[in-house]
């Protein structure tokens, strides 16, 4: 059945707005390619909340985290020449057009464009002066609201230069950055001063006042810039009232208290004057002819919604000689006093620096006077026995009926705690009303072993001690209990008793930070702390890490590797231009080669110092046979312990532990949770016609509903029409998701990482599939030095750098880099380059020698095993052969044409698939269906 | 604006009239998730309660008077007398079977949270809209859905009318899984539009959202 939307639904604007907001950003950008109408409301949407990502987003499979925020940076994993090539498109497309004639359409379109932007969140780890330009250009808009994440004091100044048209209604902090020096932050209008950015800095309309203020006594230059936009917010008698949210990194008492000069404990020494009422020679945020701050007047309460605390003396370090100064801090002013009761909904209090935690806690506790506080993060706070008790205590919290989210974490010794179990209950009956929930918390299995710390000694490390902690039964989890829990920790036990905690994967998993992190799930996206670009770079970056304890410090010189795709870093693909048909080729190979040693670069190279595949000895090794072994020298081993797979299989195991303490008694506590961090496993809480709770994990979620699903799965197919006919066997339908699992992969970097493996060896089949092609493009390539990719080693010096230089298949290829290296790369870490040359499979796949028939069936296995993605149902629902047979052959074009690609040549391009805009998201070509036909034959796939 | 104020719950039924003029009694707590239902029976209210309190006669109507001009279609023609136990609301533009449709969704939603909405405060962290849009679309709703095309724009354009978000959301939700993963061509045809792009428009396009692409 054809899908059409009727005309009432396209002609309401309101409608049509809200289908687009839905969809993801990949789809949005699809729709505004389609008319101007579409185009017009998709570019509303796409630009209304932009978030700068110096990490790549985790997606899930089971909410839409794109939904309201697009992302704009660090996409792929490539780190700052993604970012800084992402931001630099993103830039143009926001730069006011010139109207001509004729082209009143670029400019209602650049209009809207700009109009569109709500909300800009910065990103302190980007290019701050592109982000500076971002902010400037934003401001032309008409609609901007909130920023957040100030990264550059002369944000205040552009904020200010365009204080007409824009109604700030955030105050932030910039932090005190270290890329900014005070030699730089004096000289910016210095001829002598790096000269393309002091006139960049010069276009935006700055001059010779702001350097001139730095003779204030204050502290460090972002703190005067506060200072003095502080000032002009002040000057205002409207302005402080408008403003909605705060972030400061300093007291607020110590902002915003107001000099009493008639009081006697001033002349003690004791008095606090708020940063607002200090002096300050020039203020670059005045005109000639403004007043100065009436120091008499009383300072307006805030109406803010939002406010956020960062502790950190460190670096401002205002607060502790203030402190000191007072025997009584009850002379601070409340935050009652500075702000208004009924608009504070949410606070974020950040314990960066434990020397302030009496004046925090002192904080923490006025917040009890507030009513309306909905939405609580309390992140690093210092653990005391009663805090829990005392503040959450209904008697005395004014808000904890109104709370409906809640963070909660505290800072240990070795990271962050588990709050014991009686605090948790203590939350959970004092909190009724929570739909969020992020917390650390102890169990309360009885006769178990912690599964979090399990083990405080050798003696205890062994086969009862873990089959104790064994909370669910289900196939997968005594499987990893018996094969991979128990059989890898006993081998490698005896060999390294002291490393134990090191060895305990759930620990493991949380100290390298396996697990996507969000502030807050569904209201900010989740990322990857640790900068990879997925959990498998993550699992060998953490891999490597932890053997660095092992005697191998190679760990380091890894963190400083990125691996760039060429048209990040402007490489120079040496060949000429062929015929269309035969450069798709080329592309896909490209790819395929990005692609393989991104996944299998470090793991091989490492691994096979060793000489044999360990991975394969340990899947096959039972434990009888590692028990008895114990005593063989298996120190080699180690390095194969911590694989993605493992990971997967651990996190699935994480899961069902808790699955059980969860329901019985998080949930039944709250019955209106919708969203559950618990022990850092992100879930989603659905809540069946109000009867039944079902806990959904956000990320990593394959095999956690294993057994339904697969039942699920074969009951969709055995009534499925299609079926039922005999148009599509079981297998068919498993070698068409494999297909959509290599489409995903290839061409989305943030996808879900367990079909890695999946997609590992459906690149074998492409390989396979495109043999001959290929072939002849290693012939063609093997002689010259065409770099398909580059890698940077920030440490030349390293062993790791001289590794690579050894290996045949790299080849130095530093005179590349002189001429082409993006000035925002070198940025202010110096760091030489190595170049590479991939011209060969590194990877040891050749050897392999896989036939395809025994790939294909290999493939079709693993089908089953995984989760499905969100519109294999879709396939296998729909009634239509004539549908289905389009979609296979879009899959099958997949892999001869990829949209969007380009290669650079001396700095120019060489291959633009111009073309392939016109193709859909599949890579389908909509005019030529049948174009690349004799590439691939889906009936090859099916009955080959 | 929000389903929280001061409205009290009861089991007055209400009955909905069909643009056929057939009648489709509903509890008051179920149609109350119909903003536009809820604000008229509230001024209905509250004019009842003026009228009472002066003990001056006046029309039902004439109390309603700073109301939408959606709601003031619907409320011209609000019939019976306030006194009465049932208040009659014609719905003159939803047929008969797409209310029937819409009453078994409530039915469905009766005990569902009451949400907040907002169209004022986007730029809020505890921005509801924000949030709704990341919920997955409810598995009943996805079954519910399963009908006749033209009969789920049908709902979709009366949850609209009647302004009830949440079931405004689940349609979008439908329509924009029906969208997801298709081309810009595929789009068009889904839609019945034609591309009014020029080349050189096209191609400004494609470099202007280029930044997002690659996601």
């Amino acid at each position: 059945m054809s899908i059409k939307i009727s005309a009432d639904i396209y002609n309401d604007d309101y409608i049509l707005l809200n289908i687009i907001n839905q969809l993801d950003q990949k789809t949005k950008v699809i729709i505004s390619h389609t008319n101007r109408r579409l185009n017009h409301l998709a570019n509303k949407s796409l630009y209304r909340k932009i978030y700068i990502n110096d990490t790549p987003i985790v997606k899930s499979n089971v909410i839409n985290i794109e939904a309201s925020w697009s992302f704009l940076g660090n996409n792929n994993g490539y780190g700052q020449g993604e970012i800084v090539s992402n931001i630099r498109k993103f830039i143009s497309s926001i730069t006011p057009k010139e109207v001509t004639e004729g082209d009143m359409h670029s400019y209602i379109r650049h209009k809207n464009i700009i109009n569109s932007i709500e909300w800009i969140r910065f990103n302190w780890d980007a290019n701050q002066i592109l982000q500076l330009e971002i902010l400037s250009l934003a401001l032309k808009g008409t609609n901007l609201q909130r920023i957040e994440n100030m990264v550059y004091p002369f944000q205040y100044q552009v904020l200010y230069a365009n204080r007409h048209n824009f109604v700030n209604k955030s105050l932030e902090q910039a932090p005190p950055l270290s890329r900014i020096s005070f030699t730089e932050y004096m000289n910016f209008n210095n001829e002598s001063f790096d000269e393309h950015r002091g006139a960049e800095i010069k276009s935006l309309g700055f001059d010779e006042r702001f350097g001139a203020s730095m003779y204030s006594s204050l502290l460090n230059e972002t703190l005067l810039s506060f200072k003095m936009y502080l000032n002009y917010i002040y000057r205002n008698d409207d302005l402080p009232l408008l403003i909605d949210t705060i972030s400061t990194f300093i007291d607020p008492a110590l902002v915003f208290s107001k000099p009493d000069r008639n009081d006697k404990v001033n002349v003690q020494g004791q008095h606090i004057q708020g940063l607002i009422y200090s002096d300050c020679i020039k203020n670059v945020f005045a005109e000639e002819n403004d007043s100065k701050v009436d120091l008499k007047r009383n300072l307006p309460k805030l109406k803010i919604k939002d406010l956020k605390l960062h502790w950190r003396d460190d670096q401002f370090p205002i607060n502790q000689p203030q402190y000191l100064k007072l025997n009584d801090e009850e002379k601070l002013p409340k935050l009652k006093d500075l702000f208004y009761n009924d608009t504070l909904e949410t606070v974020t209090i950040i314990s960066w620096d434990p020397e302030l935690g009496k004046r925090n806690e002192t904080v923490l506790f006025e917040l009890l006077e507030f009513t309306n506080i909905k939405d609580l993060s309390l992140i690093s706070l210092e653990y005391k026995p009663d805090l829990i008790a005392r503040f959450f205590d209904k008697n005395k919290n004014k808000f904890l009926k109104t709370l409906n989210k809640l963070k909660l974490d505290f800072q240990s010794e070795n990271g962050l705690k588990n709050i014991p179990f009686e605090d948790l209950t203590i939350i959970l009956n004092n909190c009724p009303n929570l739909t969020f929930l992020d917390i650390r918390s102890e169990y309360d299995y009885e006769n178990k072993a912690t599964l979090v710390k399990p083990f405080t000694n050798n003696d205890n490390y062994n086969f009862s001690g873990f089959k104790s902690m064994a909370t669910c039964h289900c196939l997968r989890c005594e499987d990893f209990l018996q094969n991979d829990l128990i059989k890898k920790n006993m081998l490698n036990i005896k060999n390294k008793p002291d490393c134990l905690y090191k060895l305990n994967i759930f620990d493991y998993l949380s100290s390298m930070t396996m697990l996507p992190y969000s502030k807050s799930v569904a209201v900010y996206p989740s990322v990857l702390t640790n900068q990879s670009s997925s959990l498998d770079l993550c699992v060998k970056n953490a891999l490597l890490k932890m053997d660095n304890s092992h005697g191998f410090d190679i760990s380091r010189h890894i963190d400083n590797i990125k691996f760039i795709p060429n048209e990040f870093v402007d490489m120079i693909p040496q060949h000429q231009k062929n015929e269309e048909e035969d450069d798709l080729i080329v592309i896909l190979y490209l790819k395929l080669q990005v692609m393989k040693r991104l996944y299998l670069e470090f793991y091989e190279d490492f691994s096979q110092g060793y000489g044999y595949d360990i991975k394969e000895e340990l899947i096959n090794l039972s434990f009888l046979d590692c028990s008895n072994n114990t005593g063989m020298d298996l120190s080699h081993i180690k390095n194969t312990f911590i694989t993605p797979d493992f990971i997967f299989k651990a996190i699935h195991y994480y899961y069902h532990y808790q699955k059980d303490f969860i329901h019985r008694v998080i949930l039944k506590a709250l019955p209106k949770l919708k969203y559950l961090v618990f022990n850092e496993c992100s879930f989603y809480v659905v809540n069946n016609s109000n009867t039944t709770q079902i806990l959904k994990p956000l990320f990593y979620d394959e095999g956690y509903y294993e057994s339904e699903d697969l039942e699920k799965y074969n009951e969709a197919i055995k009534k499925s029409d299609l079926i039922k006919n005999q148009t599509f066997n079981v297998d068919e339908l498993a070698v068409l998701f494999r297909f959509q699992t290599f489409q995903t992969l290839l061409f989305d970097g943030s996808m879900k990482n367990s079909m890695k493996n999946t997609a590992l060896e459906a690149i074998l089949a492409v390989e396979k599939i495109f043999e001959e092609k290929f072939e002849a493009l290693e012939e063609k390539y093997k002689d010259s030095d065409i770099p398909l990719g580059t890698i940077q080693v920030l440490d030349s010096e390293s062993n790791l750098g001289s590794f690579l230089k050894e290996k045949h298949m790299y080849k130095d290829n530093l005179k590349s880099f002189v001429s082409n290296t993006p000035e925002d790369l070198v940025g202010s870490t110096p760091f030489v380059r190595v170049g590479t040359v991939v011209k060969q499979n590194i990877t040891g796949i050749r050897e392999s020698q896989k036939e395809l028939d025994e790939i294909k069936y290999s493939l079709k296995k693993r089908a089953y095993i995984y989760n499905l993605p969100f519109n294999f149902y879709d396939y296998i629902s729909n009634k239509d052969l004539t549908i289905i047979k389009g979609r296979v052959n879009r899959l099958m074009h997949t892999f001869t044409y990829y949209p969007n690609c380009i290669l650079y040549k001396n700095g120019t391009e060489l291959l633009h698939s111009s073309d392939g805009r016109k193709l859909d998201a599949w890579g389908r070509d909509n005019e030529e269906p049948d174009k690349y036909k004799q590439y691939f034959r889906w009936e090859d796939e099916y009955y080959g | 604006m929000s389903l929280e104020t001061g409205n009290e719950q009861s089991n007055a039924k209400i009955i909905l009239l069909s643009g056929e003029g057939i009648e489709h009694p509903v509890e008051e707590e179920l149609i109350n998730k119909s903003i536009l239902i809820n604000n008229l029976l509230q001024q209905t209210k509250e004019a009842k309660t003026s009228s009472s309190s002066t003990n001056a006669p006046s029309s039902l109507i004439d109390d309603i008077n700073d109301i939408d001009d959606e709601e003031d279609e619907v409320a011209s023609n609000v019939s019976g007398e306030a006194d009465q136990e049932n208040i009659v609301i014609p719905i003159p533009n939803v047929r008969s079977s797409i209310l029937t449709k819409i009453i078994k969704w409530l039915e469905h939603h009766k005990k569902d949270p009451v949400i907040s909405f907002s169209s004022s405060n986007n730029t809020s962290s505890t921005s509801t809209d924000d949030l709704r849009r990341t919920d997955p679309l409810d598995e009943w709703d996805k079954q519910f859905f399963t009908m006749d095309q033209e009969m789920m724009y049908e709902i979709i354009l009366a949850s609209n009318y009647l302004n009830i978000p949440q079931l405004l959301d689940s349609g979008c939700k439908m329509i924009a899984n029906m969208i997801r993963g298709k081309s810009a061509e595929e789009i068009r045809q889904i839609f019945n539009i034609e591309n009014d792009f020029t080349k050189e428009e096209e191609e400004a396009i494609r470099r202007e959202n280029e930044w997002a692409e690659q996601i």
